[in-house]
Order: structure tokens, then C-alpha cells, then sequence
């Protein structure tokens, strides 16, 4: 169990900056997702967490220690892999228990603590068995098993989901989240799934370019991005932005951009008050639930539909679209987030 | 499919129709003009000379032609061994007479008395007769003698020593060891080289009942003798004929002792003078001339020889050869010491003519090689006995009385007393071995599902059948062919081109046989071939591990660097490292600041050497098969690791070696066949020193068939490469099964 500090952390490859000045707290015992997309530079912070990296510049603590320089072995971490990094040559058992054996901790408590961790993760019945007669998400959950024996300082996830398919991908998540409940070791977890991230996290730390763009808890992120890049990454389909003149609403001081969620704008018959009129090119039926795409200015804009009240829309429908105030988001000129 | 056939079957026809042509053309010719066919083996002024008479005797003779065949020189008892009694060799050939006893027990050749009569015989230099006289019948007509004798610089030497005495005397004086100068040289490991001192002081080789006297008192005292010229150190250490050249032309060796071949490596320029070697003065006061042991060239008639018409005109063509204007022209183009007395009144006083006169002062002091077949035997035990005695001191009486045994041994192991069989039997069992092959293959076939399923599996992939054809018959004539034939000859002793069946006396011989080192030699072997196993490996994983580190900065430049060792042609490889381990003259002894250690004088230091050289040669192949195996290690399993706290020991322990399993193994298995059978580098390193013992078993087998027995101890040799072989099946077995246990693991 864990506090891990993060100190103006940067990673440089000659004069290509990774990531730049990076600063996190993470709390003991507390759930943190980076998520980004490709190349924004999560993997490696979890990587120079976990030492695999060294660090440019900047501080990293554990426990309020210095461990820039402290062999990943050292540092008490887990950590799955995305491949999972199973030894070919080593049994399942074998596998779960290299971290102990290498440690010398003694054979019966080895044992002990291996079954402990193949009952959790369901693995006991194929403890005998080499990696390659594994599926996909029991090698997945035997690279959980491998983390979890080890009882480390924290875990750490570097997209441990991305190569299974979308359903195993939703039980193991929820095993991730069990473990976490019975656990609540310090996590860090990399991703881009913001699905993951809203699902999983205590706080997201969303990255982009080597930055931290912000960092909050999931629901602070998703309702109140801090700048447009927050706004648009996460969420589904993606927050509308558009110019502020292009609705009818009252903007706070210099606000240039408003931005809505579709989820939060109803589209409905008449125009009357609303924020703007939208022609329809193109709707969505997710059976729950529906959208209507169309546009506002040059922008695409998304907003939900309710066609059991509205009866069945046509493209090129005209339709009115409303949003409750508070929804809104208010982006200046640098897009950074305005608060009315 | 059918059109592969026909262009197959039109190319066979119009080989068959040149060669039939030519064979034509050939009978038409020797119909009308008979062909006598003479064979030699010399080279340079000596073929030059040759080829010169018999155009000129070609254009002059109207009855016949000679067609003359250099044959090379190494091959060239082999190939009269087996081309005569197969009816295909020369008419006559000339040849050193030493063989004479084998070939003249094989009916190779025939007796000429007729030819060298009275008159013949006291037109020879004296002293040449009795070389080519077997069991009271005369074999050859002598053409020339070759002896060595001693060569001196004569602004070091003006005056030939007249004792040994005095020679050393004055080589002692010649002698600076920081200069690297040299009184006598001469080759004192080798026993042609010691012969003069032997029979200077009263030695023989055999008894009076022809049997082998390597212990002879007297030959004791003459090794005793040349250990004392070696302790006097005016002779360098592992003199090759190479080294006692270049030393004679760098005026670094005031005398040297070595034969009339020599002469043209002589540098222009340097001085010398040719003469015999002087007496010596035994134990008991007794003044002997030193003898060296004489080679009598001669031309001798093919047994098969027979029409007596034909055999008149090939005797015509020996009279020809030897005539007198020949035998000058012999003299003086070719240098060759030659037999006809009247042809030395040309011998004028110029440089050739003081050379030559030398020699001759030496013929009236030397002793016929014996030309008994026992004599072969003799020689490679004799040899490792003089060279343990010279190398590491070892008592002389120690090392004659164990080459006695050893002689002894060898021929208790070639000699069995069976019934001969001829070649039918040999033709039988390797007959048997292919019917064996075939019978396997037919099994393989109705595996397969019968000879209608292979023969519809024929002609429905016929085109793929046509291109694997070649190969497969390449494999048949030149792998499977020649395997039934060698194991097959391990049931067979072989006497001058004649095979005996001998059941498995070979075997047992080899095997169960008191003399037999067979298996001290598989210790030598299996040890040879572990420890190279483990240094190639190693070496070559850590090599490898260090090429694949990332941050090493030209990677590309280094691989290539250690690939080099393996490019290069084995033997070249291990005659470079054997100058190296030249006690004076090596790059080894100097770089480790060691004078005059002699790697070949024990087993351990010559067993390194030899293994040095195969490391050398052995540890890219590993280290290539590594590097191929190390980027198939993904690189997340270390970082897995390294996070489960495993410290770069462990990381190698468990991850890496286990992973590299894989991909070591078969290379492994491939690395032990190459070693255990590598000849270059024992046969070129070492040789076999000290005294046969780092010879391994393919050496061994090598030494029966081509320095032992009667024309070669072919079944011997035989034998023992299919031990050689069941050995390495068994080995190759085995391993398959271990390395398919871990692939399975994989």
C-alpha cells in the first residue's frame, strides 16, 4: 500500500519530449486511470513507474522515498503486461509463483498463496498447464494472478484489456474492479478506453502530447472538461463544440465555444426557444435510445431523440434543439474551460 | 510429364553415342599403333624432363607410342594399388622402390631379370641393385637414387666435417639462439632424417628373420645420440622441412640435412655445398659412416603385363628411358642423381655438377630402404617413438620398446589368418547392404500405401518428382552408394587392392583386441568433444548477449567481425594456429612472453591447443544460432521479471537459457557430430602429439587407411567409421528424443 508522487516528471528520447513535466499524486489505496490516446505518453509514465523507464527530469516518490534510481524490483510494484508477459517454459503455477521464488519466500507459503490467488481468478484447475494451452482471458487472468501474489506496494495495468474481444473484455474488467474492492491497493491503470476509465477509476488523468490535460474524478472529467481536447476525447458520441454565435444563449465573459453532450440536447418538433435549428442528415437508433446528427454552422452536431414522443423523423427534418443550462460548457479563445 | 522423360532419355542417348566415339576413335588409334602407357608421379623440371623423351621418343619410334600420365604424387601408390589389379593401370610406371615387396606379393609387378641382366646390372652405379631385388628376383630398372645429405653454407662451413664430433663442433659455434641462428638443422623427429645416425651407429629395423627390431640396443643408443645434439640445442624445436629451408635461406642455419629435391627451393644467391654426412664414433669406439636411408627410382612392368609381344615393346621403352643419352639429359635438365654409371662422365664441375657429386659421395654411403611390406608398419610407431623421446626426453628405451609392441599390435589387428575370398565377397556384402537399403525402402513404401499409391502419387506430381530427381540421385551415387560400400569394407582385410572377407575379426579386433586403443581414443574423443561443446556455447551465448544489447554502439561491424573465423576454410584456419604454437617461432609463446615451451611434447598442452584452435573455429556457429534465438526472447518477459525482482543472473538463469533451449539444441547436436568428427584440426594441430595420443577416433580411422597395414588398412579403417557412425546415430537419437521433450515444453 502506497502513495505514489509524481514531480515534474519528464521523459526525453534525445530531443523528442514524451512527456513533459508531468505532476500526480496518486493517494494510498486509490484507483488512478491514465487514459489518452495513442502516443500521448501514459504508457511510458507507468512504465518510469515501474522503472523500465529511467526518468529525464522530475521526482518520483513512493511513500514519500526517492526511487528515480531504484530497480524496478525493487520498488515492490505489480504490474500486467499487455501481452501479459507469460513465461512460456514455466507452468501456470510456476508462472503466479516466479515473483515469490525469486524473493525466497518459504515453499509452503508459496504454495499457499498461489492457490490463494488461482481460486480468486478461477485459475486452480489449470495451474498444471503451459501459457499456450491458456485462452486469452486466462492468460490474462493468470498475469492478474502473477500481480496479485506478490501482495505489492501497487499495481499497475498497462492496457491489460486490448487484446480480448469486447465481452471477455467486460467480465474481466468487472474481476479488475473485484479485485480492487477486496484489495484497494494503489492502482495505476493505463488505457485508452474511456469506457474503462470512467468504469474503473477513483480519478482519470487524461493526457495528451505528454500533458496532463486534466485530472478529476470521472464524472468531474466527463461533466466538466477542463479544455476542449478533455471535452472531445471523452464521452459518446463526442460533446458538440461549436461557436458561440451560432446559438442563442448567454456566454460568460469571453467565452468563444459552447459546448453540449448530444446526451444532454433534445431535439424535438418545434424551433420555438430553442438553441438553435438543425436540419436532420442522419439518425441513430441504438434501440435504448436515438440520435440525429446534423449541423450547426459547419460543425456536426449529435443530439438524442425521443421518436416515441416525437413520432418517426425524416432526414431532412427540421427539428429544434434544447439543452438545460447547466450543461453547458464555455470555452475561451485558448480553449480552456470558462465557468459561468 | 511425358516431355521430361523423352528431352531425359534424348540427353542419355547422345552421352552414351560421344562416349561410344570416343572409345572408337581410341581402338582404331592403338590398332594401328600400340599404345604403351607409363605413368609418374614427378612434378616441375623432373615432368618436364619426362614429357620431353617420350615426344622424342614418340617421334622417332615408328612401331609404337607411349602416352605418359603424371599422376599427382600423393595418390599415386593408390592408384597403382587399385588400377593394376583391376587391369586398368599403366604398362609400366616409375616409382620408389620401397613398395616393391607389397606389389611383387600382389602381382602388381613382375620380375624383369631378363631385362636387367649381367650387362644391365654392371652398368649401374654401384650399390643400386639390391633396392629393387625381391626375394632373389629383380623388380626394377633402376633410373635414379635420392638420398638426403648434408648441406652446408660454406662461408659458415668452409670444410665438410669429417665426425660428427667435429660437426657439432662447429655447429655449436654456428649456433645463437638470440639470433635465432642455427647450427644443424634437421627434421630429428622424423625417422627417414634419423635414419643416418641409426645405421652410423649400428641400428637396424629388422632382425635377421625379417621380423621388427625397433629395440635393438643400438637404435637406443643412436635416439640417446640425437638427444644429446637436441640438448645441445644447435637444432631448433618441431623442425618442419618448410622451416629448415627458409632458416637455410636466411642464412640462419649453417648445415642442414635433407635430399636433391631441395635444390630448387635453394634462394639464388645463397651459398652452398652438398656432401656426405660425416662418421660417427659409437659407445665402444667404433667409427661408422652415417647412412641414410636410399630411395632407388625405378621403372617396373605391370604385372598384367603378359602378351609377350606387347611386353617387348614396353621393355623396349624402359632400355629407351634409360638409355645413356637420356639418363644425361636426365642429369642435367631434371638434376636427378641417375643409375647409368657412363652418364656421370658429363658431370662437369660447375654448381649442379658439385651438387650432384655430393649425392653420389653419399649413395656409397647409405642404406636401401628395405622394400619389405612389413617396412610400412614400422614407420608411424617408430616416428611417435623418436618424436617422444626428442620432445619430452623420455627415455628412448622406454618409447622403441612401446613402438615394438605397438608394431606388433597393429599387425596382430591387419593380419588374420582367413581364407581369402577375392573381390566376390566384397561384391556380395556390399551387394547385401544395398539389397538391405532397398528392402528398407520398400518398407517405406508400403508405408507410404504400396507401389500403386506411389506410383499414382508419381504421376500425379511428376514435374515435382523430375526437379527432386537430381538431387536424389546425387544422394544415392555419391551418399548411399558410398556408405554401403565403407561399412561393407569393414568385413574385409585389404593387402595391396586384394579384399578378404574376414566376418567381424575387424570388429573384434578393434574392439576386444589386447593392443587395441580404440578406447582410450573414444575417451580422448568424447572429451575433445565436450569441452569444445561447452566453450563453443559459452562463448558464443555470451557473445551473442553481448551483440544484442541495444546500446552497443556498431553491432553490425562486430557480427561480421565474429562470423570471420567461420568463413575461413577450416585448414587454413588450423595451419595458422599450428604456426602459432611453434614452440620458437609462434605468435602464442610470444604474446604469453614464453620461451621454447613446446605445446606438442604433453597430451594437455597439445589436447589445448587443439581445443584453442576448434574454439576458434566453433563459437560463431553458436554465437549466430544465439543471436537468432536471443530476438525471438520477447523483450517484455525481462521486464516482467525484472519487476518480480529478478537480478540479471537470475533473468539469464530463467529466462534466457530456458528460451534459448530451443534454438541450442539441434545446434548443439549438429555442433557434437561436427566435432567429434573434426579431422583438420587434430590431423593439422597436433597430429596426433604427443605420440598418437590426442588423436580422436576419425584421425584413428584416418591413420589405419592411409599410414597403416599393406596398402592400407582399409577394413580396419572401415570398421572403425561405423562405430564412428553407430555411435553418432545413437547420439543423434537420443538428442532428438530430449530436444523434442522441449519443444513439446515450449
Amino acid at each position: 500500500m502506497a502513495a505514489i508522487s509524481l514531480r515534474g516528471i519528464e521523459k526525453r528520447y534525445g530531443d523528442v519530449v514524451i512527456v513533459k513535466g508531468l505532476d500526480l499524486e496518486i493517494k494510498d489505496g486509490e484507483f488512478v486511470v491514465l487514459v489518452g490516446p495513442s502516443g500521448c505518453g501514459k504508457s511510458t509514465t507507468l512504465r518510469m513507474i515501474a522503472g523500465l523507464e529511467t526518468i529525464s527530469a522530475g521526482e518520483l516518490c513512493i511513500d514519500g522515498q526517492r526511487v528515480n534510481d531504484v530497480a524496478p524490483g525493487d520498488r515492490d510494484l505489480a504490474m500486467v503486461f499487455q501481452s501479459y508477459a507469460l513465461y512460456p517454459h514455466m507452468s501456470v503455477r510456476e508462472n503466479i509463483a516466479f515473483g515469490l521464488v525469486v524473493r525466497k519466500v518459504k515453499k509452503a507459503e508459496i504454495n499457499q498463496r498461489v492457490d490463494d490467488a488461482a481460486e480468486m481468478l478461477k485459475l486452480s484447475g489449470l495451474l498444471h498447464r503451459k501459457p499456450k494451452d491458456l485462452s486469452g482471458g486466462q492468460r490474462q487472468r493468470v498475469a492478474m494472478a502473477r500481480a496479485v501474489v506478490r501482495r505489492p506496494r501497487a499495481f499497475l495495468f498497462d492496457e491489460p484489456l486490448s487484446n480480448l474481444d469486447a465481452k471477455l473484455r467486460m467480465e474481466v474488467r468487472a474481476e479488475i474492479a473485484a479485485l480492487r474492492r477486496r484489495f484497494s491497493t494503489t492502482t495505476v491503470y493505463v488505457t485508452h478506453d474511456q469506457v474503462e476509465a470512467m468504469t474503473l477509476a477513483d480519478r482519470v488523468v487524461v493526457l495528451n502530447d505528454g500533458v496532463a490535460q486534466q485530472v478529476g474524478t470521472p464524472l468531474e472529467v466527463y461533466r466538466r472538461p477542463a479544455n476542449r481536447f478533455v471535452a472531445t476525447f471523452l464521452g459518446t458520441p463526442t460533446m458538440n463544440v461549436v461557436d458561440k454565435a451560432l446559438l442563442k444563449v448567454a456566454v460568460p465573459g469571453n467565452a468563444l465555444h459552447v459546448g453540449v453532450r448530444p446526451h444532454d440536447v433534445q431535439a424535438r418538433k418545434e424551433t420555438a426557444g430553442a438553441l438553435v435549428a438543425m436540419r436532420v442528415e442522419h439518425i441513430e437508433r441504438l434501440g435504448q435510445e436515438s440520435f440525429v446528427f446534423g449541423r450547426v454552422g459547419e460543425e456536426r452536431f449529435g443530439a438524442v431523440v425521443d421518436e416515441d414522443a416525437l413520432g418517426v423523423l425524416e432526414h431532412g427534418s427540421e427539428v429544434g434543439l434544447f439543452s438545460r443550462a447547466d450543461r453547458l460548457s464555455f470555452f475561451n479563445d485558448k480553449g480552456l474551460r470558462i465557468d459561468a | 510429364m511425358n516431355r521430361v522423360v523423352v528431352v531425359g532419355l534424348l540427353l542419355c542417348a547422345l552421352v552414351l553415342a560421344a562416349r561410344a566415339r570416343a572409345g572408337d576413335d581410341g581402338a582404331e588409334d592403338a590398332a594401328a599403333r600400340p599404345e604403351i602407357v607409363l605413368w609418374h608421379a614427378y612434378r616441375a623440371d623432373e615432368a618436364a624432363v619426362i614429357e620431353e623423351i617420350v615426344a622424342g621418343i614418340n617421334a622417332s619410334e615408328t612401331a609404337f607410342q607411349v602416352k605418359v600420365l603424371a599422376v599427382p604424387y600423393d595418390a599415386y601408390l593408390d592408384k597403382i594399388g587399385a588400377a593394376i589389379p583391376r587391369g586398368r593401370g599403366p604398362d609400366l610406371f616409375i616409382a620408389a622402390h620401397d613398395p616393391i615387396g607389397d606389389w611383387a606379393e600382389a602381382k602388381t609387378i613382375q620380375p624383369i631379370d631378363d631385362v636387367v641382366d649381367a650387362q644391365t646390372a654392371s652398368s649401374l652405379v654401384p650399390g643400386l641393385l639390391p633396392a629393387v631385388v625381391y626375394r632373389g628376383h629383380v623388380y626394377g630398372l633402376p633410373l635414379a637414387f635420392k638420398s638426403v645429405a648434408l648441406w652446408r653454407n660454406p662461408r659458415r662451413v668452409p670444410q665438410a666435417p669429417a665426425t660428427l664430433d667435429e660437426l657439432m663442433r662447429v655447429a655449436v659455434e654456428q649456433t645463437n639462439a638470440a639470433e635465432g641462428r642455427y647450427g644443424f638443422v634437421y627434421e630429428n623427429r622424423d625417422v627417414y632424417y634419423h635414419a643416418p645416425l641409426l645405421f652410423g651407429l649400428g641400428g637396424r629395423l629388422f632382425d635377421g628373420e625379417g621380423r621388427p627390431a625397433l629395440d635393438d640396443p643400438n637404435n637406443v643408443a643412436s635416439i640417446e645420440k640425437a638427444q644429446a645434439i637436441n640438448a645441445a640445442k644447435v637444432v631448433p624445436q618441431e623442425v618442419s622441412g618448410t622451416l629448415l629451408l627458409s632458416l637455410f635461406n636466411e642464412d640462419k642455419a649453417a648445415m642442414i640435412v635433407t635430399g636433391p629435391w631441395s635444390r630448387g627451393e635453394i634462394a639464388a644467391g645463397v651459398p652452398f655445398e652438398v656432401s656426405a654426412l660425416p662418421d660417427v664414433v659409437d659407445a665402444a669406439g667404433v667409427r661408422r659412416p652415417m647412412k641414410p636411408l636410399l630411395t632407388v627410382e625405378a621403372l617396373f612392368l605391370s604385372g598384367r603385363l603378359v602378351d609377350p609381344a606387347r611386353r617387348a615393346l614396353a621393355v623396349r621403352v624402359a632400355r629407351l628411358l634409360s638409355d645413356e643419352a637420356r639418363s644425361v639429359l636426365r642429369l642435367k635438365k631434371a638434376r636427378q642423381p641417375v643409375a647409368l654409371e657412363k652418364a656421370w662422365d658429363s658431370v662437369g664441375d660447375d654448381d649442379d655438377g658439385r651438387v650432384q657429386r655430393g649425392f653420389r659421395a653419399q649413395l656409397d654411403r647409405s642404406v636401401p630402404t628395405p622394400n619389405s611390406p612389413a617396412m610400412k608398419a614400422l614407420w608411424s610407431p617408430f616416428n611417435l617413438a623418436l618424436g617422444e623421446s626428442i620432445g619430452q626426453g623420455t627415455p628412448p628405451s622406454v618409447t622403441l620398446a612401446q613402438a615394438q609392441a605397438k608394431v606388433k599390435g597393429e599387425m596382430a589387428v591387419v593380419e588374420h589368418s582367413t581364407e581369402a575370398t577375392g573381390e566376390g565377397g566384397f561384391v556380395v556384402v556390399v551387394g547385401a547392404l544395398l539389397l538391405l537399403l532397398l528392402g528398407w525402402t520398400a518398407l517405406a513404401v508400403r508405408k507410404f500405401g504400396g507401389a500403386a499409391a506411389l506410383l499414382s502419387g508419381i504421376r500425379k506430381n511428376g514435374i515435382a518428382y523430375a526437379y527432386v530427381a537430381p538431387a536424389l540421385t546425387a544422394t544415392l551415387v555419391l551418399v548411399l552408394f558410398p556408405f554401403a560400400v565403407g561399412v561393407g569394407m569393414g568385413f574385409f582385410r585389404h593387402t595391396w587392392g586384394t579384399y578378404t572377407f574376414v566376418g567381424m575379426e575387424n570388429f573384434v579386433s578393434i574392439l576386444a583386441g589386447a593392443d587395441s586403443t580404440f578406447f582410450r581414443t573414444l575417451g580422448v574423443t568424447v572429451l575433445w568433444t565436450a569441452s569444445n561443446i561447452v566453450l563453443h556455447v559459452s562463448i558464443g551465448v555470451l557473445l551473442a548477449l553481448i551483440l544484442s544489447q541495444a546500446r552497443l554502439r556498431f553491432r553490425g561491424v562486430y557480427r561480421v567481425l565474429f562470423v570471420i573465423p567461420w568463413a575461413m576454410p577450416s585448414y587454413i584456419t588450423a595451419l595458422i594456429w599450428k604456426g602459432m604454437f611453434h614452440p620458437e617461432f609462434g605468435a602464442v609463446n610470444a604474446l604469453l612472453g614464453i620461451q621454447g615451451f613446446s605445446w606438442m611434447n604433453s597430451f594437455w598442452s597439445a589436447f589445448a591447443a587443439n581445443l584453442v584452435t576448434n574454439t576458434w573455429l566453433g563459437f560463431p556457429f553458436m554465437m549466430v544460432t544465439a543471436l537468432g534465438g536471443l530476438t525471438s526472447i520477447p523483450k517484455d518477459l525481462y521486464e516482467a521479471a525484472a519487476l518480480d525482482g529478478a537480478g540479471p543472473l537470475k533473468r539469464f538463469t530463467s529466462i534466457t537459457l530456458p528460451l534459448l533451449r530451443p534454438t541450442l539444441a539441434p545446434a548443439i547436436v549438429l555442433g557434437t557430430v561436427w566435432t567429434f568428427n573434426m579431422f583438420n584440426v587434430i590431423y593439422l594441430v597436433s597430429g596426433g602429439a604427443p605420440g598418437g595420443k590426442t588423436d580422436i577416433l576419425v584421425t584413428e580411422a584416418f591413420r589405419w587407411a592411409f599410414e597403416r597395414g599393406q596398402g592400407g588398412a582399409f577394413g580396419t579403417a572401415a570398421a572403425y567409421s561405423t562405430l564412428i557412425f553407430l555411435m553418432l546415430l545413437s547420439y543423434n537419437v537420443a538428442a532428438a528424443r530430449v530436444t523434442r521433450g522441449i519443444e513439446g515444453s515450449k
